[in-house]
């Protein structure tokens, strides 16, 4: 009885023309070679898809991992605000793996997947917080790495690149200076160099794995306006970037810009959401 | 033979448990479509429940977004950005828009600050800051489509007096004529307007006060959207610590809204200018240079 229900269900697939589903999830992989351009940013298109539809921003991703800020009352938490993590890709089989009475400034997945790296405002003790979450000990926080200058309010540290030699770049608020830190022993960071090249503030920096290209956001002028910006350089250990310009092609409101290592996709903020724009 | 496929489809759709299309099952297109389910507006008192998902309905950005409601041959009309500027731009649903031609135009020292398509499609109540003034005053000529691509004042709706940029009177989408209706939120005397059309364009239409409105409790900013019927009122705004999307209704015009309730499902940034349409079925906001909407 069952070969005959296989051989029916066969049959009437043949006589419909019906093939094997392929799963195309809401935020599909990349399967166009993109590359990242020798100089300038990368344009998109601008059709947005949403890859979240829970209030999140800050979204970043390594490897098949992905990573968000979220509002604890959008993904039923206690917690104002949740780190959430997830298969990139997928819109399903996300989960709360920490949460604060604060506010997320950046939630940033390492580019090898193993750390994520939060810093908020916490409402309680009105302090600024740098805490790492650890892969290996279930997304609990871990050894915080030493960083040439505590972590204060209004600082935007960037994403660090990837082992070995990691480096990242420190905005600091109270002197508005850039700095490259250099990590020269697990966990201790030096700093090495000031970037004046980059000017002033830049929201929610992103420096790519490999440390060649860095955006973020800006205001612009005095007014509410704001852009997405972007430079890059073609020394990855230490070298000057180019001169700090707008990435026309992604909207002007956007905010949290981040990049896929091939610059295929740029993944944003905004709407109280996260899509992101694929080159064409 | 044709019996025979009739027969073998029908088997098979048994086999494979296919059942017959029904008109809900249509999944909603990622560019702008209509609505293809039946929705409808909660009871007076209620609160309508949009999905969280947004699709992306065009890429152009444009502010004060709103759609006629005729029911058929239906058009939108808002602000739009082009190399100028914001300009009132026009043109069908899911599609981006084009720049109008209003004759006279506003003042060219101030900027156009809103655009209100009327259900009808017909007019479109324009609103602009005069600072020719010692007072600013947010003025509202009503301008009718003559012409592809072009608009002529036939009057003015009214003025409402605001404390200049900061603070720009607002005003509503009309209803559905005759006799429409509009609402009007004026910052000085802090109070919600109701403005309806007399009989035989007379200008400026009639105003009734509704009700006060404390900015300190509630503030409403950018655009709002009343539905045809003149029962549902969406803005964006603030009460308390809550910035977002608020939805009020009432039971009959020239009545009082209830107190608005927060849709707390849908964007909570600035400047979305949100617009829902007469069913409830959906709420166009703008946001990210572009323009979505959300669904019940």
């Amino acid at each position: 009885m069952r070969r005959v229900g296989l051989l029916a269900v066969s049959a009437c697939n043949w006589a419909f023309g019906v093939h094997d589903t392929k799963p195309e999830p809401h935020d599909a992989q990349i399967d166009a070679p993109f590359t990242c351009l020798a100089s300038g940013p990368p344009t998109f298109t601008h059709v947005l898809h949403q890859v979240l539809d829970v209030g999140c921003w800050s979204f970043t991703m390594s490897g098949s991992l992905a990573a968000a800020g979220c509002y604890g009352s959008d993904v039923g938490s206690p917690s104002d605000q949740v780190v959430y993590v997830g298969p990139l890709g997928s819109s399903e089989g996300w989960s709360v793996v920490a949460g604060v009475n604060g506010n997320y400034v950046d939630v940033l997945l390492v580019p090898d997947g193993d750390e994520i790296w939060t810093f908020y405002f916490d409402y309680s003790s009105n302090t600024s917080r740098f805490v790492v979450l650890g892969r290996d000990a279930g997304w609990q926080p871990v050894a915080t790495p030493t960083l040439p200058f505590p972590y204060l309010d209004g600082d935007y540290p960037s994403l660090p690149t990837q082992r070995p030699d990691r480096r990242m770049l420190y905005f600091r608020y109270a002197d508005a200076t850039w700095h490259e830190l250099h990590e020269t022993a697990p966990g201790t960071w030096t700093d090495e160099r000031m970037h004046p090249e980059l000017g002033g503030y830049m929201y929610n920096p992103r420096l790519s794995a490999d440390g060649l290209r860095l955006t973020g956001w800006e205001y612009v002028g005095m007014s509410s306006n704001q852009t997405t910006v972007y430079t890059s350089r073609t020394n990855p250990a230490g070298g000057d970037f180019a001169a700090v310009a707008p990435m026309p092609s992604v909207p002007m409101t956007a905010q949290y810009p981040t990049l896929t290592e091939d610059c295929g996709r740029v993944y944003l903020s905004g709407l109280s959401s996260v899509f992101y724009a694929q080159q064409p | 033979m044709k019996w025979l496929g009739l027969l073998l489809v029908t088997a098979c759709n048994q086999v494979l448990g296919i059942h017959h299309t029904r008109h809900s099952d249509a999944s909603i297109p990622f560019f702008d479509g209509h609505p293809d389910a039946p929705y409808s507006c909660p009871m007076v008192g209620g609160t309508p429940k949009f999905q969280q998902g947004l699709y992306q309905a065009f890429q152009q950005r444009c502010q004060s977004y709103a759609i006629s409601a005729k029911g058929s041959d239906d058009h939108a009309l808002g602000l739009c950005a082009f190399s100028q500027g914001f300009e009132v731009a026009y043109g069908p649903i899911g599609a981006p828009l084009q720049m109008q031609t209003l004759t006279p135009g506003v003042p060219s020292a101030t900027a156009v600050t809103s655009a209100r398509l009327a259900p009808d499609d017909d007019q479109a109540i324009i609103g602009y800051l005069d600072i020719s003034t010692p007072s600013p005053v947010t003025r509202f000529p009503l301008y009718a489509r003559v012409s592809d691509g072009n608009w002529q004042e036939v009057g003015e709706v009214g003025e409402v007096q605001g404390n200049g940029y900061s603070e720009i009177a607002l005003i509503s989408t009309p209803t559905r004529g005759p006799h429409r209706h509009a609402i009007a939120l004026d910052y000085v005397q802090m109070q919600l307007l109701e403005l309806v059309e007399g009989d035989g364009n007379t200008y400026p239409w009639t105003t009734t006060v509704l009700q006060p409105i404390d900015l300190a409790t509630i503030s409403p900013q950018g655009t709002l959207s009343l539905t045809p019927d003149g029962l549902q009122l969406v803005f964006y705004g603030s009460i308390g610590q809550s910035s977002g999307i608020y939805y009020a209704d009432r039971a009959a015009m020239l009545q009082p809204f209830n107190p608005p309730v927060w849709l707390m499902d849908l964007p909570t940034d600035p400047n979305t200018d949100p617009f829902l349409t007469e069913s409830c079925a959906r709420l166009y906001l703008s946001g990210l240079g572009s323009l979505f909407y959300a669904v019940q």
